[in-house]
């Protein structure tokens, strides 16, 4: 094909891929893709929907001034400012009257429904010495300047079942006082409000604008009351966001270094402009085209996972820098065809080994990773086919070869013709480094704290302590949750649960609980209430002289009697309740999961995590779900399997390789650099106690890839000794620019980032350095020193 | 925080506090001639603190017999008030700003009160009343005042609601700047008649004393 064609066939596909890209481009950015898949109610099921539930997108604001009346008029101006803002579901800055009048219209008429949990305890509730006490205390509450508020209730409920109702209703708000019908801390210095986001906490384009609003609209608010407001915020938001700034400063500088120190690199190597550009093009290819198939599999792409997936598709930069080193700088670039009929194979069985290692990811239960497999896969595929295809007639020769190139291509490439037949001493150098290596891989420590792969910023995480401390809010991370068939069946559960948590409460091993309880009972137990104040047919009477004997006029009860013996509206249902103004109190302690329903308890001030796992034990379908734990558990587990995927990957490009040579020898020898380089990169991360988490997992998985690679190219080269010198200089090259591409990520403050960097890095200037190791197994020339 | 029912009565409390004011106290301050209104309500935004003894006695229709409160009151400029009784049984009650708070001897304690819509026209009602904000005052009641000499009688009739729902009338006297006797009539024909004595005006309490009785954290103080 003539360049012209090339180049027309190319940008007319590229263009087209472009354009349908573009205009169906849509990212998600939903963390619970790295999250592994699970049946409906399993713990996997309950972590992804909390990862995205109501809880998780909401956010506490403190409004602080010199004096209490300030910070209220803040919190006030901040709340009507943000009001109306499209990100925000709900706002709250107070009790809402609405959620008093549905407390009293929903609970009053129902009142003697919800007397006692247990049942039997009604008879020792009613007494005559405890209605006695409870006259008593009527009368006592009389006396006080708020009677009025009471006096109305004495007659029609002289059990006092209604003030136990609000008694427990209360005690699922936040620990806050109301001034002025605004939620403040309980020292007044702070204003309280509460926001519920549209947008799930880790959408950070959404939510990084919905701050940013709030930051404005704060900074117009304190202006405005004399500039000595402070604005503290507590939610998962804002961590996300934190994150997301400080990861993305990080990747800015790296990024910069990477693409100076890479086209300065190729620049001086390649000395040509044209083919310095053209070795972008596959990766460009790669990007486009694994994005346009990407939507066409999958609707939409995830901007992580289309990360980390770009990440990988970096190795193709090794496709283009081979071709180029080959077709400018051999001894042979004079029959450009002959060139090409070389090393065509070996670019081919580069790539597909390459996408044989990536596709194991796919093998995961994470949906996230399933993309970036596909993602990466696809790129890879579709830059190796650029390369082989598109780029070889654009390519222009060179004038003259490069003085660096020259160097590098001549040292390396008769170091490595000067060890083949040194393959006593290859062997030695093998078998030390297997020595040095293996026997410190079980000191190998794994940490799988998600939370220590990311540092989150010092001042967040204590704006966050101290917002959460002034307003005691629940664990959101850390809950029982019971998953039942149905509904009632549901409600029941989370009762059993209450009553197994409530001794942990009674003594100190648990702070609160936040449960169901305090709102609805099964239907059964809410008429076994009723019942059992109507089994005693005497208790209006005795009432009535308990009062009395308390000064009470006896005629005042008759109302009493009246309620007990009408009909009474039917039991309340988690349905009333979710349709009237208390629904946001309620929805997220119980929860539909598909054919399935979760009661969820919410802890509090959990001090024994064992106490509360054997308080539960034995009941079905309960667990004690940690979700930070859970979550570590989960990716421990997903760190062992994509290991073991590695081994399996692996095994599939040994396959390869066999399909390819045809022979054991040359499969095994272009393999074996590469477990020399994961035996000595483990065996040194455990030498410098650096502990090993995830991330570096993935960056041997590209190491690898990129390593074979390697090995191939030596191995196809062993055969042509005249061409070693060209292909240890594009091995270089390629190595080169990928510790400037990635390895500067080894600079970073993230861990993550952190551990991608150094394996990267480090791996692949071994990878480089070891693959002329091939050629111990490789068939010796005559003449050859025999190991 | 507790959540409770609209409760219409709860602005008695107010009427209480505000009327609790400078009883018996002498009237420096009130210009010679006839008493008047506005020299009255200028008259009470003036003090720089009060102590009274006070004793309460509600007749109610639920009660055989009327219930008798005593103690002592506190008044804070600007806005902190504690009521603090002795009888029937130990108990406080705390406003500090807009935030009240309540305690008695069996350790109950609720600070949901302010969180009551009409729990807060209350508190309004005070500042308003002991701010001399006359203006304010008209708005929420119809005010009929007169006065012979140093002696005056005020009557407050609630022009809206939620004051109207619940309150029939509040009928002061007083001497001066001191109130003598408030008499409260709720809508349902329940009364409340307060009488106050030993009223210490322009009382300075020391920080010991106002630590006492308007603590941080949300527990009224126990005498």
């Amino acid at each position: 094909m003539s360049p012209v064609r090339s180049i027309l066939l190319l940008v007319a596909v590229l263009g087209g891929v472009t354009i349908a890209v573009a205009t169906r481009l849509s990212f998600g950015t939903d963390i619970t893709n790295l999250m592994p898949e699970g049946a409906a109610g399993s713990l996997a099921d309950v972590s992804r929907r909390l990862a995205d539930s109501d809880l998780a997108r909401s956010m506490v604001l403190n409004v602080g001034a010199p004096d209490p009346a300030t910070a209220r008029a803040g919190a006030r101006a901040l709340a009507e400012a943000m009001a109306g803002h499209p990100e925000i579901a709900w706002l709250r800055t107070g009790v809402d009257d609405r959620q008093m009048q549905a407390v009293f219209e929903l609970y009053f008429p129902r009142r003697y429904y919800f007397l006692a949990s247990d049942p039997e305890r009604i008879p020792e509730l009613t007494t005559d010495a405890a209605l006695r006490a409870q006259a008593e205390r009527a009368k006592r509450e009389l006396a006080l300047p708020t009677a009025s508020l009471v006096k109305g209730l004495v007659a029609s409920d002289p059990l006092g079942s209604f003030r136990v109702i609000l008694a427990r209703v209360a005690g699922q708000q936040p620990a806050l006082d109301l001034v002025d019908g605004q939620f403040v801390t309980r020292d007044g210095r702070f204003a309280v409000l509460f926001l519920g986001t549209r947008a799930p906490a880790f959408d950070g384009k959404r939510q990084k604008a919905l701050l940013a609003d709030l930051s404005a609209e704060f900074a117009q608010v304190n202006q405005r009351l004399g500039g000595e407001l402070v604005l503290e915020r507590s939610g998962a938001n804002v961590f996300a966001v934190a994150t997301e700034r400080s990861i993305r400063s990080d990747v800015n500088y790296v990024m910069v270094i990477s693409i100076v120190s890479v086209f300065v690199c190729l620049q001086l190597f390649l000395g040509s402009w044209r083919n310095l550009l053209l070795t972008g093009l596959p990766m460009l290819g790669g990007l486009v085209g694994a994005t346009g198939l990407g939507l066409l599999v999958f609707g939409q792409l995830d901007g992580l996972t289309l990360g980390f997936g770009a990440a990988l598709i970096g190795v193709v930069i090794d496709y283009p820098t081979h071709l180029m080193c080959h077709l400018c700088f051999s001894p042979h670039r004079a029959d450009r065809a002959l060139v090409l009929r070389r090393i065509s194979p070996s670019l081919a069985l580069g790539g597909l080994t390459t996408i044989a290692s990536f596709a194991g990811l796919g093998l995961t239960s994470f949906p996230g990773f399933r993309q970036i497999a596909f993602f990466s896969s696809a790129g890879v595929g579709i830059a190796l086919a650029i390369t082989l295809w598109v780029l070889p007639p654009l390519v222009v020769p060179v004038a003259r070869v490069p003085f660096v190139s020259r160097v590098v291509s001549d040292v390396f490439g008769r170091a490595v013709l000067a060890l083949a037949p040194r393959r006593k001493t290859m062997a030695i150098i093998s078998l030390g480094l297997v020595a040095l290596s293996a026997p410190l891989l079980p000191r190998l420590t794994w940490v799988d704290d998600m939370s220590r792969l990311w540092r989150m910023d010092p001042q967040v995480v204590q704006e966050d302590s101290r917002v959460r401390e002034r307003v005691s809010q629940w664990e959101t991370g850390r809950l029982v949750i019971g998953v039942a068939p149905n509904r009632e069946q549901a409600v029941a559960l989370g009762e059993v649960v209450q009553a197994r948590l409530a001794p942990l409460v009674a003594n100190g091993e648990l702070g609160g609980v936040r449960s169901l309880h305090s709102f609805l009972w099964p239907e059964g137990l809410q008429r076994e209430n009723l019942a059992a104040l109507r089994a005693d047919a005497a208790l209006p009477a005795r009432v009535r002289e308990a009062y009395q004997a308390a000064g009470f006029r006896g005629e005042a009860f008759a109302g009493f009697e009246r309620a007990l013996a009408q009909e009474p509206p039917p039991p309340l249902r988690f349905e009333d309740l979710a349709d009237s103004p208390l629904a946001d109190l309620v929805r997220p302690l119980l929860v539909d999961f598909g054919d399935q329903v979760a009661v969820n308890t919410y802890l509090q001030g959990v001090k024994s995590p064992e106490a509360v796992r054997s308080a539960i034990e034995g009941l079905p379908g309960v667990h004690f779900f940690e979700q930070r734990q859970f979550l570590n558990d989960v990716y421990a587990q997903f760190r062992a399997t994509t290991v073991q995927q590695i081994f399996t990957g692996n095994l599939l490009v040994i396959a390869l390789l066999l399909v390819r040579y045809r022979k054991l020898r040359p499969a095994v020898a272009a393999f074996f650099p590469s477990v020399l380089v994961t035996l000595l990169l483990l065996g040194g991360f455990a030498a410098f106690g650096v502990e090993t988490n995830l991330l570096h997992v993935v960056g041997l998985v590209m190491v690898l890839g990129m390593g074979v690679d390697y090995g191939v190219f030596v191995v196809d080269s062993i055969s042509d000794p005249e061409e070693m010198g060209t292909t240890m200089l594009s091995t270089f090259l390629g190595s080169i620019t990928t510790v400037f591409s990635f390895g500067v990520l080894a600079l970073s403050q993230h861990p993550a980032l952190r551990a991608l960097g150094v394996t990267i890095g480090v791996g692949i200037l071994l990878a480089f350095l070891l693959a002329p190791l091939s050629q111990l197994l490789m068939p010796g020339r005559a003449g050859d020193e025999r190991a | 925080m507790s959540v409770r029912p609209p409760a219409p009565r709860l602005a008695l409390l107010a009427l209480l506090m505000a009327a609790t004011l400078g009883a018996g106290a002498e009237s420096p301050a009130i210009p010679s001639g006839p008493l008047t209104l506005e020299a009255l309500m200028q008259r009470m935004s003036s003090t720089t603190g009060v102590r009274a003894e006070f004793r309460e006695e509600k007749t109610l229709a639920l009660l055989e017999t009327p219930l008798v409160s005593e103690g002592t009151l506190y008044f804070v400029p600007p806005s902190r008030l504690a009521r603090i009784t002795s009888r029937p049984g130990a108990s406080a009650l705390v406003i500090d700003g807009g935030r009240m708070s309540y305690t008695d001897e069996a350790g109950e304690s609720d600070v949901d009160l302010s969180g009551n819509r009409v729990a807060r026209s209350i508190v309004e009602n005070f500042i308003v009343l002991f701010g001399g904000d006359l203006a304010a005052l008209r708005e929420r009641y119809r005010v009929e005042f007169s006065a012979e000499g140093t002696r005056w009688h005020m009557q407050l009739t609630p022009k809206t609601a939620p004051l109207t729902q619940f309150i029939a009338s509040v009928e002061m006297r007083g001497v001066g700047p001191g109130l003598e006797e408030m008499v409260i009539r709720e809508a349902d024909g329940d009364r409340t008649v307060t009488r106050f004595r030993q009223v210490e005006t322009d009382t300075r309490f020391t920080p010991e004393e106002l630590a006492r009785l308007f603590p941080p954290g949300p527990s009224a103080p126990l005498p």
